[in-house]
């Protein structure tokens, strides 16, 4: 083959390909889309990267496979109709003979021109890339808020082994097929077909792990680019080899069957082609068998660790030894470990996890006598009888590469089980442990020590965790630092080349993590504990951007420390460590649980994505920003920092991840219960030592519907209620789901069986546990709740508790438990909470002359659970003071208990009167907070009346016994419908997966097209507050109240309304009511919009006794009907009319 | 410096460059098979080479497996010694090749256009090239334009820079089929000089139905029709054979042609006084009443004599008058 021939055949190509509009088409867009795409992250890191650890993720330095991607996509489109045309368009413009009877090959003929729209296609890719690298340098040069320069190898990765392959195998193909067909249409039709097939199958279809395999664009076999790890994998590197080869083949074949008569080499060339496509199919074949080994060995290990799963393992009390790291070749073990056996029991062997891929060169007694053992599977039987009560220690040595894929066996959700478009987990990582020449990370998880025991199930609570004293050393290369359990300190002993450093963090701990890498560190001592910051080399300028609050800050972890030792946990280790780790770095757990693994003991895991990287310089770029600010910008930069954390929702909050070394990593607990009893605990841990609270499960990231509707929700949340950190406004979007709430109704947490649906339960866990820990720091107050947690803590440090444990715990310090949160781990019971109509005047004035005024309501718990509430209010002139975010201008009462049945009158006396009220309960059948209408304030009339200030007991009933009030909740209300909807439904889909008592969940600001039920707290309702409401239409759908009406005669019949303000959004019309009394019905008409809020009279009718069905139609002139609720009260008895009295007096919601 | 081109293999003892033996091309479809060459002899020797033959006759179909683009269906065709089908490459290194429908990618400028096809006849030397595609733009007169778009020139612009391409790796054997289909009078003058000018160092294999296309320089011709070779030899021989068949004579304006009898050929009229000059071909030399030999036939008039006296005159004649 002529190198000359091709090369001239590629630029007349090239010439041809760059003149022509559709060339240009692709390429502008593909330029535009992935510099836009470049852009959107930029901006959005560059503004908001500080506001989130969570937004650090989409860092566009690191992300240019994801979105050089699209431009890589659109031009495989364009590739199509570039290339479908390389004989066609020869046979339009008439020079197909003159070039049939030239001297060179169709080899030569087809390369050539591949070679040209390769190269034009790869152009607009570089040139995006130049133009993102100049924006980001430039705004790195010039301090722009946006714009990063892309991280140089991910470039290359883009530009060669993703761009190149993608091009080279679509192209071939494009060539292939036209050369076949021979036609420009069927050649398009034939490939469209194809490629949407191909990303249909590879998006949902193929497990994402197998997938990457077969990855065409390249985007999913790179890396996340980091500067800790490469952005290359032997793997991947062999994936695009065997994409490129397959292309070539493709091309070969393509020279093969090219029409034009040649010198005869097609056999050799269909042969080699056929050899080429044959070998780059089965290398991705050999690339995806790997990945099936991998699983397949998972599936093993999974195995043989299930069938020990409750054999009875040793208690590890101690591990000592030295543990030496050849980066990338080599971890050698030479371990000491303390062995128990479980209480009350004796063992005739130890059975621990270790790494399979370690190999074990011996095992020895404390004596030094070797001891017989297996070491399959990742199960290290060893031959050591152990008596009860006795002790023994084993001398383990070990060496070899640790097998990451032994981490995680019994995850809920594995990557077998996803495909792409659920493969969103995969943002929180996928590499579940890294020993590589740059760096070094061996999560617990992948049992790099032994760790007593299956390697399966160690969420279950019945089994207890085990928890072991620390003392390690470690050698690593020179110039490298580990992050590991407590203080590092340097240890003697090492040889050139060599730094060893000892780790003894002087507290129980129940795994062991170590991160090594050649780091940079900053290092201050506070209260005697270490607190250690290792980066990446070139990470350290957010260091620079908090300097000034340096002092702040560590007077703000001084504080912390020192409270927490107040209270009785004090931070149990010598050091606390948090280290950088690449975003590969597999972030979440196994088990049912997936928990977070970024806050192992001691050591909290900094994603590279985060703070290392954050824009926090572009948030102080302009100090007089911030000189308004109560403590200036050194306190700003401080909130800063705890907002940044505290809206993590990836699980990389170090504050809750610190939190967890104060009680979570020093005892657990096991037995029924343990589930809630863990979580709570930790929960209040989390408010008592930080003031935070918090909550992560790699569950939330699901599909990418359900997770951006996690998200969008709790956005929704964020921007619309007052207060609240993101996260926060994260788990309440998660928690009140119809469906969490059905399941948390239903099913008490002792009985909860995580493995049903752990995604669910996570929920239900995050909803009861977390209104409990809130409960009981509320309702003991934080004192006597820190005094629980430490009592219980000192009893039980280094094991595991019952809930017997915590019992008697409380019971010692006099608490009762069951006063606060009742019996909240084997009941369903949850109170539940109706309200008076508040009593709002004004007083006289103070002394001082202050204005007084005085609110009171009574409360009622009309269940037989107890439960707490807040009042939330906001005083006049605060509504819009700072806007709704600001979370001042909402004030609290003090929580109020209410027992079983039990009703109080609360009474404030205030400054200024209150423009709203709410009633916030922390767990109740009314499922959030409910808004109470407030009475009109005469300002001129004083009421001169003792003032009442407090809590006392009341025996006010809501009741209106002679009404019948239908609610859309209740039993008696349904929807209607003439016929079955047909036709495209788009957005149809998954309906069911968002039902709320049988409708579907309605979006406020989007009206549906069938009756749908949306949670409105001014809405009539017992307890929650709902109405149906759906786009106004043709009659055709119907809502129905149906009522069971005692007597006959006149009866006043009403429609309870929203008010005005939460009805504005919509535009309602005149209802169409119809009254059906079993005989006989009656049409009526209801302006709805200019209805009263509250109850509106729909008419006065004679009504025989039985059953009324009043229905609503979907028909009206107005955009959208309303089903709120319908009131029937009896008329003409006195009966009647006092109660209607009473029910004017007392508005029960 | 090495040539580019393959040391061609000696000529015939005969001195012919290209020798067709025994060609046979069958065309077959699921319905029918075509015959278009019965079993074609020739030899060509060097100088400008014509192939006359009405529309059908198979001389496209000839050309095109000379150039190596159509494998005979039988027979053999050698070129300078180089097997047509077994040498495909070298074979085409030795030609040149304008084929009856030319055209080129219209978003290229001419210099590019043959500065591609340069490089695949072989000329690998930029700066040789660059000088070749000078010389053969202002060979075909196209040297004004080479910086044009190739959708920018006009029709007879395309087809000289066909010529332009064909010529542009000095190929020893040139091969045009239907050179000047859609030409202007005066590009067609230009295309025969042209090729009198080239066929004096190069063999011109000139495929065409337009007899006035070979010109004065062709002295070997051949004449195909219906996929065989019906005359073979030099066109005075062809001229010779056609003198008392080709006549003169004056008939009336009107009605006149009528009264020369069934038969005759009409070459061409030019208007006479009151009456018309006419030139013709009687088929069997029976010369019409009045009329006078013709002293010095055209070789048209001799080729159509000749079809005449084939009975294919009519096809000859109709091809003729076609462009």
């Amino acid at each position: 083959m002529s190198w000359d021939v091709v090369w001239g055949l590629a630029r007349a190509e090239a010439r041809l390909t760059r003149r022509l509009a559709r060339y240009w088409v692709f390429g502008v867009l593909a330029v535009l889309l992935i510099v836009v795409a470049y852009l959107y992250y930029a901006l959005l890191h560059g503004l908001f990267s500080s506001y989130s650890a969570s937004v650090g993720a989409i860092n566009p330095r690191y992300l240019v496979a994801a979105f050089g991607s699209w431009g890589v996509m659109i031009f495989m489109l364009g590739l199509l109709f570039l290339g479908f045309d390389v004989r066609a368009r020869d046979e339009r413009e008439r020079i197909v003979e003159v070039l049939d009877s030239q001297p060179c090959t169709n080899l030569e003929l087809v390369a050539g021109r591949f070679l040209g729209i390769l190269l034009m296609g790869w152009l607009p890719m570089a040139a995006a890339i130049v133009v993102v690298e100049v924006i980001g340098l430039l705004g790195r040069a010039l301090e722009w808020p946006i714009g990063e320069p892309l991280e140089p190898w991910s470039i290359v990765g883009f530009l060669v082994t993703m761009a190149i392959p993608a091009f080279t195998f679509t192209l071939a193909l494009v060539f292939l097929v036209s050369l076949l067909a021979r036609n420009r249409l069927i050649t398009a039709l034939a490939l469209i077909v194809v490629l949407v097939a191909y990303f249909w199958v590879f998006l949902t279809r193929i497990p994402i792990d197998v997938a990457s395999a077969y990855d065409v664009t390249g985007a999913y076999t790179l890396n996340f680019a980091s500067e800790l790890v490469s952005v290359f994998t032997g793997r991947g590197l062999v994936q695009r080899a065997a994409v490129l080869v397959a292309g070539l083949g493709l091309l070969l074949l393509a020279a093969a069957v090219h029409p034009r008569p040649d010198g005869g080499q097609r056999r050799t060339w269909a042969a080699a082609g056929s050899v080429l496509l044959l070998a780059g199919l089965v290398t991705a074949g050999l690339v995806a068998r790997q990945i099936l080994e991998v699983r397949h060995r998972q599936g093993a290990w999974r195995a043989a660790h299930e069938a020990v799963r409750d054999a009875p393992a040793p208690d590890v009390t101690a591990v000592r030894g030295e543990v030496r790291i050849e980066p990338g070749r080599s971890l050698d073990l030479d371990l000491e470990l303390d062995l128990e056996p479980p209480a009350g029991t004796a063992l005739d062997q130890a059975l621990f996890s270790l790494n399979p891929g370690l190999a074990v060169a011996s095992v020895t007694d404390g004596a030094g006598r070797d001891v017989a053992f297996t070491h399959r599977d990742g199960l290290l039987a060893v031959a050591l009888a152990l008596a009860g009560g006795s002790r023994a220690t084993l001398k383990v040595r070990a060496s070899g590469v640790p097998d990451a894929g032994f981490a995680y066996l019994d995850g809920s959700r594995q990557w077998s089980d996803l495909s792409l478009m659920e493969g969103n987990v995969a943002i929180l990582g996928y590499d579940s442990a890294i020993f590589d020449r740059r760096f070094v990370a061996l999560m617990p998880d992948v049992r790099w020590l032994p760790a007593a025991g299956a390697n399966v199930g160690r969420d279950d609570p019945r089994r207890p965790t085990d928890f072991y004293e620390l003392d390690l050393t470690v050698d690593v290369p020179e110039g490298w630092l580990v992050a590991a359990p407590g203080r590092r300190r340097e240890a003697s002993g090492a040889a050139a080349g060599r730094a060893r450093y000892r780790f003894a963090p002087g507290a129980p701990l129940p795994e062991t993590v170590l991160v090594a890498a050649p780091y940079e560190r900053r290092a201050v001592e506070i209260a005697g504990v270490e607190l250690e910051l290792l980066l990446a080399g070139g990470h350290a300028g957010n260091l620079e951007v908090f300097a000034e609050a340096g002092e702040e800050i560590r007077s703000w972890i001084e504080e912390r420390l020192r409270e927490a030792a107040e209270l009785g946990l004090p931070y149990p280790y010598d050091g606390l460590t948090m280290v950088e780790v690449p975003a590969t770095l597999r972030g979440f757990g196994g088990g049912w649980r997936m928990d977070t693994v970024m806050a192992p003991p001691g050591v909290l895991l900094l994603r590279e994505s985060s703070l290392p990287t954050a824009r926090f310089d572009v948030r102080f770029r302009d100090p007089k920003d911030f000189e308004d600010q109560e403590g200036g910008i050194v306190r700003a930069k401080v909130e800063v920092l705890t907002t940044f954390f505290e809206n993590d929702f990836n699980g990389g909050n170090v504050f809750l991840g610190a939190a967890r070394n104060f009680f979570l990593h020093q005892t657990s607990a096991q037995g029924p219960g343990a589930l809630a009893l863990d979580f709570v605990c930790h929960d209040l841990t989390n408010r008592l030592v930080t003031g935070q609270q918090g909550f992560f499960s790699a569950h939330l990231f699901g599909t990418s519907g359900d997770l951006n509707q996690a998200i969008g929700n709790a956005f929704t949340r964020f921007f619309s209620e007052p207060g609240g950190s993101f996260n926060e406004a994260m788990q309440t979007a998660l928690t009140e789901q119809p469906k969490v709430w059905e399941q948390a109704l239903g099913v008490a947490l002792a009985d909860m069986d995580p493995w049903e649906d752990p995604g669910r339960t996570v929920n239900v866990l995050l909803l009861k546990g977390g209104a409990m820990s809130r409960s009981l720091l509320d309702g003991l107050g934080r004192e006597r709740a820190g005094a629980l947690l430490a009592a219980l803590r000192q009893r039980t440090a280094g094991r595991t508790f019952t809930r017997d444990d915590l019992v008697g715990v409380a019971a010692a310090l006099e608490i009762d438990l069951g006063g606060v949160v009742g019996d909240w781990i084997d009941a369903t019971e949850l109170p539940g909470f109706v309200a008076s109509q508040p009593r709002l005047y004004r007083l006289p004035e103070a002394a001082d002359g202050t204005p007084r005024y005085q609110l009171a309501l009574t409360l009622r718990n009309d269940e037989a659970a107890p439960g707490l509430a807040r009042l939330r209010y906001v005083p006049a002139g605060e509504e819009e003071a700072g806007g709704p975010r600001n979370r001042s201008r909402w004030q609290e009462s003090e929580p109020l208990r209410v027992g079983p049945g039990e009703a109080v009158e609360i009474g404030l006396v205030l400054s200024k009167p209150v423009k709203e009220l709410r009633v916030a309960p922390y767990l109740a059948l009314n499922r959030g907070e409910f808004t109470v209408p407030l009475p009109a304030l005469d300002e001129q009339k004083t009421v001169d009346v003792e003032p009442f200030t407090g809590v006392r007991p009341s025996d006010w009933q809501a009741a209106d016994a002679a009404a019948i009030v239908v609610d859309d909740l209740d039993p008696g209300f349904a929807v209607e419908q003439d016929e079955a909807r047909t036709g495209l439904r788009l957005g149809a889909r998954g309906a069911e997966a968002t039902l709320d008592g049988g409708l579907p969940v309605g979006n406020l600001f989007q009206p549906p097209r069938e009756w749908s039920r949306l949670g409105l707290s001014e809405a009539w309702g017992k307890y929650r507050h709902t109405l149906a409401f759906v786009r106004a239409g043709t009659g055709n759908q119907r809502a129905v109240f149906a009522a069971e009406l005692p007597r006959p005669g006149p009866w006043r019949l009403e429609l309870h309304m929203p008010p005005e303000s939460a009805r504005r959004r919509w535009k309602l019309g005149t209802f169409n009511v119809t009254v059906h009394d079993g005989a006989d019905s009656h049409e009526l008409r209801f302006a709805a919009d200019g209805a009263e809020e509250g109850w509106n009279l729909l008419g006065e009718l004679e009504m025989p006794a039985g059953e009324a069905r009043v229905t609503v139609s979907d028909e009206s002139d107005g955009r959208v009907v309303l089903a709120d609720a319908i009131r029937w009260r009896p008329l003409g008895t006195a009966a009647a009319s006092e109660d209607a009295a009473q029910a004017e007096e007392t508005m029960d919601e | 410096m090495s040539s580019p081109f393959p040391t061609a293999a000696p000529l015939g003892g005969d001195g012919a460059v290209i020798v067709a033996e025994g060609v046979r091309k069958v065309f077959k479809s699921q319905r029918r098979s075509l015959t278009a060459l019965a079993g074609v002899d020739l030899s060509i020797g060097t100088g400008l080479f014509g192939l006359l033959g009405p529309n059908g006759a198979g001389k496209s179909t000839l050309m095109r497996i000379v150039c190596t683009l159509l494998e005979p269906s039988a027979g053999r065709v050698r070129v300078l010694g180089h097997d047509v089908v077994k040498e495909r490459l070298a074979v085409r290194k030795l030609f040149g090749y304008l084929p009856q429908e030319f055209g080129a990618w219209r978003l290229q400028r001419v210099e590019e256009v043959l500065d591609t096809l340069a490089i695949l006849s072989g000329l690998r030397d930029r700066p040789r090239r660059r000088e070749r595609i000078r010389e053969v733009l202002e060979s075909v007169g196209l040297d004004e334009v080479g910086d044009r778009k190739v959708k920018q020139l006009s029709g007879g612009m395309v087809r000289r820079l066909g010529v332009a391409q064909a010529l542009i790796h000095e190929p020893r054997i040139l091969v045009v089929d239907e050179p000047t289909v859609g030409l202007d009078p005066e590009e067609r003058l230009r295309f025969r000089q042209l090729m009198a000018r080239l066929g004096q160092e190069r063999t011109i294999v000139l495929s065409t139905h337009i007899v006035a296309d070979l010109g004065s320089g062709c002295q070997d011709l051949a004449l195909l029709d219906a996929g065989e070779v019906v005359y073979r030899g030099s066109p005075a021989a062809l001229l010779e054979a056609a003198v008392g068949q080709v006549f003169e004579t004056t008939v009336a304006a009107h009605g006149g042609e009528e009264s020369l009898g069934e038969g005759v050929e009409i070459v061409s009229r030019a208007p006479d006084g009151v009456g018309v000059r006419i030139r013709g071909v009687a088929p069997d030399g029976a010369l019409p009443a009045g009329s006078t030999p013709a002293a010095a036939p055209t070789l048209e008039e001799a080729y159509l004599a000749f079809m005449a006296r084939r009975g294919r005159a009519h096809a000859a004649r109709r091809e003729e008058a076609a462009p």
